[in-house]
């Protein structure tokens, strides 16, 4: 496997798990959670 | 903290991305594109600097969509223009911090062909970001 190949399936796994993070917490920042 | 304070956050992390997305593709082009002067620094001048402006750039993304999210009130898509500037936003987002990752790992080993590939990546990043700058402010003028 090429470093090039190796280094995209980094990228794309270090993107979706930022994605994840931001849509995880999201519900946490609505003002209805927020306030319970 | 007041959503006024998130709002001037994003409105001044939001620049970092939009332009060090754009300056970094076209540093890229111009390295690709470019001769190489006698010395051979030119080139690799312009690719360093086509690095270094977007990891900045996904840096600067990662503040500008953590203020975003807290002054949207953890609004993922919403409605009307906050739904537009967030339809480019999130694939956006998502291919810098992919291409960020490629070229801090790949450095100067990538293949002319892996490079002509990142690079029309990078056009399309700039694209999104750009479209999401733009429904941004109108987000902001218009709404």
């Amino acid at each position: 496997m090429s470093i090039e190949f190796k280094a995209a399936l980094l990228g794309l796994a270090a993107a979706l798990a930022l994605l994840a993070v931001t849509f995880g917490l999201s519900p946490f920042l609505q003002p209805a959670a927020a306030a319970a | 903290m007041s959503s006024d304070f998130w709002a001037k956050m994003h409105g001044g992390a939001t620049h970092f991305p939009i332009a060090l997305v754009m300056v970094s593709a076209l540093f890229d082009m111009a390295g690709l594109f470019f001769p190489d002067n006698p010395g051979k620094t030119r080139r690799a001048g312009l690719h360093s600097a086509g690095f270094y402006t977007i990891v900045l750039g996904a840096l600067g993304a990662c503040g500008a969509v953590g203020s975003g999210l807290v002054m949207a009130k953890g609004q993922l898509l919403g409605q009307g223009n906050l739904a537009r500037h967030h339809m480019f936003l999130w694939p956006g987002f998502g291919l810098l911090i992919t291409l960020a990752v490629w070229r801090l790992v790949v450095r100067d080993r990538a293949s002319a062909r892996g490079f002509k590939i990142y690079l029309a990546g990078s056009m399309l990043t700039a694209v999104l970001i750009s479209a999401a700058g733009y429904w941004g402010g109108e987000l902001l003028l218009n709404d």
